[in-house]
């Protein structure tokens, strides 16, 4: 019996897909996987990448990061790892608390393991700490040495990031996670994604990882339906469609 | 008021298998079997499964059972049970089975252990 039960066990540790898989119950897209493959890969070699995802709305990006710190968490549980994640306003950050609360609480690999405390959900001894702008946490927030995410960057601006949190996320060789569905071009998000995109073509690392809502009504039942819906009311040329669900992001002009 | 005081040996004391009633029923290498674990429900897990070994032992000798092999076998039976019951109450008693934790952890250490982490 053991020696299935190590297979079994080794088989879900084994891959990130696996850990979600038939650790949650839940079976990721295969572009939803190809951004989180690099990120770890950047953690695991330690490169340093900055990883930006640009999914349409509604596409599971928070359920990708979630399961993915959750992962991480549960793989370096007993090693001193902080990861951050900041989210662009209150609703979103505690939308994104309570995901990765559900997630460990219900995965069979960290349901026995994890704790909260106030913004902090962690496994062992790693730890992923949430903020959002204008949040007064109360207590000294440690730098990320692990993973720096940035969730909804479309709705910051840049210089509000550098002030703000450039202590947090550039610590050596961390990896970060910048990500969003598409707005404008004052946004974090562009500007990350254009500089992530000069990176790609020196050294031939992706890093930008942009899908649009055809692509996910490929493979995600009912989401062509629903993308469809709001076309139909907003409009196929709003500018809120176009951006947020076929990433043609908003031409400011400024 | 005062807590009567247990009484015998505390838990994981060994010495009945030294000197004791153990040592006149249970062989030499039995013994070491079972003082290599100490802890009160694992030692009676192991105790068990050294029972066990020996009835199963003496089974697989016989050829025709009498209705003596066969309560013999009923009592392979029962000691199995018992195991099963020891390791669902140890599962019970610390919120998981510790040696599926031990397994994970094991697969985690050799699986980060090529991960170049500062």
């Amino acid at each position: 019996m053991n020696d299935r039960l190590e297979d079994r066990a080794r088989m879900m540790i084994r891959s990130f897909k696996n850990f979600v898989s038939a650790g949650s119950g839940v079976d990721l897209f295969d572009y939803q996987l190809d951004p989180a493959d690099s990120i770890l890969n950047s953690i695991q070699q330690q490169l340093g990448l900055t990883i930006v995802i640009i999914f349409p709305r509604m596409s599971g990006k928070d359920e990708l990061l979630a399961h993915l710190v959750s992962y991480l968490m549960r793989m370096l549980n007993d090693k001193d790892h902080s990861i951050i994640e900041i989210n662009s306003s209150e609703v979103m950050h505690d939308i994104a608390f309570s995901r990765l609360v559900e997630k460990v609480s219900t995965n069979v690999l960290t349901r026995a393991r994890w704790l909260k405390y106030k913004e902090v959900v962690g496994i062992g001894t790693c730890l992923t700490t949430f903020l959002y702008p204008g949040q007064d946490a109360g207590y000294p927030i440690l730098p990320a040495d692990l993973l720096f995410i940035v969730n909804d960057a479309q709705n910051i601006l840049p210089d509000y990031f550098d002030e703000e949190y450039f202590n947090l996320a550039f610590t050596n060789n961390i990896t970060r996670v910048i990500c969003g569905s598409s707005w404008d071009d004052k946004s974090l998000l562009s500007r990350e994604a254009k500089k992530a995109l000069v990176s790609e073509k020196t050294d031939g690392i992706k890093r930008v990882f942009k899908v649009s809502a055809d692509e996910v009504a490929k493979v995600k039942q009912g989401y062509g339906e629903m993308v469809a819906e709001v076309s139909e009311m907003m409009g196929k040329n709003n500018q809120y469609v176009l951006s947020q669900y076929y990433g043609k992001e908003i031409i400011t002009g400024d | 008021m005062a807590k009567n005081k247990k009484r015998g040996a505390p838990y994981g004391n060994l010495n009945s298998f030294k000197h004791g009633f153990y040592a006149r029923h249970y062989s030499r290498e039995e013994i070491k079997q079972l003082k290599k674990t100490s802890e009160d429900i694992h030692a009676e897990i192991a105790l068990l499964r050294v029972q066990l070994d020996r009835v199963m032992d003496f089974l697989d000798n016989v050829e025709d059972f009498s209705t003596k092999d066969i309560s013999l076998l009923n009592t392979a039976l029962a000691i199995n049970l018992a195991i099963g019951r020891h390791l669902r109450t140890n599962s019970y008693l610390n919120g998981s089975s510790s040696s599926l934790e031990d397994i994970i952890s094991e697969i985690i250490q050799e699986e980060t252990d090529d991960w170049e982490l500062a």
